[in-house]
């Protein structure tokens, strides 16, 4: 009981300080933030082509509604640490947190969190303007949607944060294990729906993207604010994203305790 | 907890690792791109040694000569290729909270105060990490504020203080939880004189104050005169010497410095007898004479020449550790 | 950038030897820093390859509801368009953006002087300094997936398409070139630059279809304002044997005259530079 206390303090003072941080690097956070260009590209050809027809299940305002989601969300359960993290360990610079009585990953969990506000503010207004002036935009906003969205949401971050760890991790053992922190970027961009709507992939491919991991860092939340997920596959969907957090959670914590065994604390 | 535990236990130390290299230029780039080559290093290879709780040691030696290593597997970033490490009874490299929550490593020129934000803002983040109540919390830090006059400094940014002002806001940041064991890397490196002053003075104060093991590598001498009355000499991964500072002298270099004026110019021919000249100008000359025959013969030469002024040292403690390092074939 | 090469050497035969001689000296230094890592090196190629499949998968996606892309784009012409934007990728990686952010930060750190007294042209010595190889990869694997179009649509072009395309590149070039030296010159009075160039710079996400596929709002902008589809689609279509003069010949003149504006712009912010500092 005692640990829990001092362990929330711990995140709790952590996320201050990173806070504080953020703020004072507002200009360049502010220019970041606003990066949204590959899925306003990828939409504005979808409404080209759904000019005439609807795509799929998708009309335009369905399009729209997606990628509006899609442009605030992503942004929210998203970490990009993995990086960061293989290039720490190969360069021997994790000893200042390992002297520490605090997890180094939790830093690495929670240094993103306090910039995810700002895109709150940046993008709500404006979702909120065109949701209210286009006829066709419509999402789920019954209170139960909102509940199953923060689960969902919390699921998204957490795999996200833990897929990426167990790569980056690999590099207690493997020079380049960021090449792999980067293919996985590259399959999580694909298959997350974050380019391209996961029910527009052809039928074939769609039943097995409803298991990947993928679907759960994304799709699945804009699925729910849309609507296109049923009420009654919630909680099976999510049963099935927990699952996997569950899986990579141990992976996790087993190639952290292996690894820091040959961490070579270089960097003097 | 019986008072003959030690504090700090290291039994046959090693640490070795492999390190690759290649030959400089375009044609080395790209031989070593298709086969790699890779030579061992002994960081360290095979020292034992003893620590009390309380006392104030020295590591001394050349660059890479494995004292950073030593200390990094002593505070638990590195695991020993093998041999035993004991630190307050606890196996340094398991790394559990209780043993993180008594020790502190501080290496000189590293940061760990957040650039952009006060140095308040960091005290308190540690103030939670290391779990430090409130009321413990203040007190410490008024007496760290005694110590090192640093209340002025907590509101300003970490990236607009002086390097020495850093420096000091970096020591109360590492000692907020009162660590029984300090581990102190370069720690007056890159400052200026008079910063090191105080730094030396602040560890000798928090010594006294409560009683904490230190353990101190530095390039300057003056820190260790200053500050250890032990030191250890490691060199090449291995433990030379592990003793008292006063007897290093006695023990390593078998010679004593007799520094000669004269009223007139003596010729060097008559000096040498005496012992081996090392500077000769005329009236003045400094010799190297076996310890064991200094009075002898410094008698003898008052006798022998028109002396003025006579003075007999022990050899500047940098000559020792120099002579120690480079005939380096003669010792193992 | 080849352009410029071509110029000095016309105007002064001697040194033309030298900058090519210069030039070899730093695709050596480059290497050589490359090769230091060498299993980046071979990863980064790995990379390549795995950026071009999540991106054709992602165009490809378009095909599996509609035939055409924009009304007369097929899966293979369309990778064209993609192809050239993965390789005009790869080179502004290449060769572009390491100058950049080299100027940016000798603008930052005021060493601009550097360059400024060594005895060889200011904009060449910027501009050209450094190459990043790491990304070549990109550029290849761009050319790869033309070529594999090519043969999916079991097309040959002809002479005139095979001569007609590196013109068209190399005009797409010049003008990714001029804008970014516009970008980069604005660092002479706005220094913390970086991000906002990111940002700008995101308009180019655009040129991974061919312009067509775009409403037409969008179709205008790019073509007349920010001339993205100059660098992807134009060259693409003459490939595939579907340019017409005029197209042609506004291509060609664009890439002039963006090439002289940027270049004097960056000549006047020199002078202004010169005249500022000591």
């Amino acid at each position: 009981m005692r640990g829990t206390y001092w362990l929330l303090r711990k995140i709790r003072a952590t996320l201050i300080v990173y806070w504080a941080r953020a703020l004072e690097y507002r200009i360049v956070l502010l220019i970041w933030i606003l990066a949204m260009s590959v899925p306003l590209v990828m939409m504005a050809v979808w409404l080209q082509m759904a000019e005439k027809g609807d795509v799929g299940s998708f009309s335009r305002g369905d399009f729209i509604a997606y990628y509006m989601a899609n442009l605030l969300i992503v942004h929210l359960v998203s970490t990009w640490h993995g990086l960061e993290l293989s290039h720490n360990i190969r360069r021997g610079e994790l000893n200042a947190l390992l002297l520490k009585p605090f997890h180094p990953l939790w830093i690495y969990a929670l240094r993103p969190l306090p910039t995810k506000p700002l895109r709150i503010v940046l993008f709500l207004p404006p979702m909120i303007l065109i949701t209210y002036l286009l006829p066709d935009v419509h999402f789920d906003l019954h209170p139960l949607t909102w509940v199953a969205l923060l689960a969902s949401m919390i699921l998204a971050y957490a795999l996200m944060f833990l897929i990426q760890t167990s790569l980056a991790l690999l590099s207690f053992w493997m020079v380049q294990a960021e090449p792999l922190v980067m293919i996985f970027f590259h399959l999580h961009m694909l298959f997350s729906g974050y380019l391209v709507p996961l029910a527009l992939f052809p039928p074939s491919w769609v039943r097995t993207l409803m298991w990947l991991p993928f679907r759960f860092t994304l799709s699945v939340s804009l699925e729910i604010v849309t609507g296109a997920l049923p009420r009654s596959e919630w909680i099976p969907t999510l049963g099935t994203g927990l699952g996997w957090v569950v899986l990579f959670y141990l992976i996790t914590a087993f190639l952290w305790r292996r690894g820091i065994r040959v961490y070579t604390a270089v960097g003097a | 907890m019986a008072d003959t535990e030690a504090a700090i236990r290291v039994e046959h130390l090693k640490r070795y690792y492999r390190v690759h290299h290649r030959r400089p230029g375009l044609w080395g780039a790209l031989a070593s791109f298709v086969r790699r080559e890779y030579t061992e290093v002994r960081a360290v290879d095979d020292i034992s040694f003893q620590v009390q709780e309380g006392e104030i040691v020295g590591f001394l030696g050349p660059n890479g000569a494995g004292k950073t290593t030593t200390l990094k597997v002593l505070s638990g970033l590195l695991y020993p290729t093998s041999g035993r490490v004991s630190v307050l009874g606890f196996t340094p490299y398991r790394r559990e909270k209780a043993f993180l929550k008594q020790i502190t490593l501080i290496m000189g020129q590293k940061n760990q105060l957040i650039w952009d934000l006060p140095a308040g803002d960091t005290f308190l983040l540690n103030k939670e990490i290391y779990e430090i109540p409130d009321r413990e919390y203040e007190r410490t830090l008024a007496e760290l504020d005694e110590l090192l006059d640093i209340a002025p400094l907590m509101t300003k940014q970490v990236r607009k203080l002086s390097l020495g002002e850093r420096m000091k806001c970096e020591l109360a940041a590492a000692l907020l939880h009162r660590p029984r064991v300090l581990f102190l890397d370069e720690p007056t490196i890159g400052l200026d004189v008079t910063m090191q002053a105080k730094i030396r003075e602040f560890i000798a104060a928090y010594n006294q104050r409560y009683g904490a093991t230190i353990l101190l590598t530095s390039h300057y001498m003056a820190d260790v005169t200053a500050l250890c009355e032990r030191v250890i000499i490691i060199h090449r991964g291995k433990l030379l010497y592990d003793g008292p500072l006063s007897d290093l002298a006695e023990r390593m270099a078998p010679y004593k410095v007799l520094t000669v004026t004269f009223r007139h110019p003596v010729p060097v021919e008559n000096l040498i007898p005496f012992g081996e000249v090392v500077t000769y100008e005329g009236v003045r000359a400094v010799l190297h004479v076996p310890r064991e025959e200094t009075a002898q013969r410094a008698a003898h030469l008052l006798t022998q020449a028109d002396v003025e002024d006579v003075t007999i040292e022990d050899p500047p403690i940098e000559r020792v550790i120099a002579t120690i390092f480079s005939p380096e074939a003669s010792r193992s | 950038m080849f352009e410029r090469l071509v110029h000095v050497l016309q105007q002064k035969p001697g040194s033309g030897w030298k900058y090519l001689r210069l030039w070899y000296r730093f695709l050596q230094n480059s290497l050589a820093v490359e090769l230091e890592y060498r299993a980046a090196f071979i990863s980064e190629l790995v990379l390549a390859v795995s950026r071009l499949a999540w991106q054709l998968a992602g165009i490809w996606v378009f095909f599996v509801h509609r035939p055409y892309l924009g009304g007369r784009w097929t899966l293979w012409e369309a990778a064209i368009v993609l192809g050239l934007f993965i390789f005009f990728d790869g080179f502004i990686e290449t060769f572009l953006r390491p100058n950049m952010e080299a100027i940016i930060e000798h603008i930052r750190l005021g060493t601009l002087d550097f360059i400024l007294l060594k005895p060889v042209d200011a904009q060449f010595m910027a501009s050209v300094r450094w190459v990043r190889f790491r990304h070549v990869g990109d550029m290849v694997a761009g050319l790869g997936l033309m070529g594999l179009a090519l043969f999916r649509l079991h097309y040959m072009p002809g002479i005139v398409g095979f001569l007609l395309l590196p013109l068209m590149m190399a005009a797409g070039a010049i003008i990714l070139y001029s804008i970014l030296l516009v970008l980069v010159t604005l660092a002479f009075w706005f220094i913390d630059l970086t991000n906002i160039v990111e940002l700008i710079w995101s308009v180019y996400e655009a040129g991974r279809v061919p312009v067509d596929a775009f409403p037409r709002v969008v179709r205008v902008v790019l073509t007349f304002v920010v001339p993205i589809a100059f660098i992807t689609t134009v060259p693409a279509e003459t490939l595939l044997g579907r340019i017409s003069l005029p197209a042609l010949l506004y291509a060609i003149g664009a890439a002039a005259l963006s090439l002289g504006l940027s270049s004097l712009f960056w000549r006047y912010a020199l002078r202004h530079y010169t005249s500022a500092s000591s």
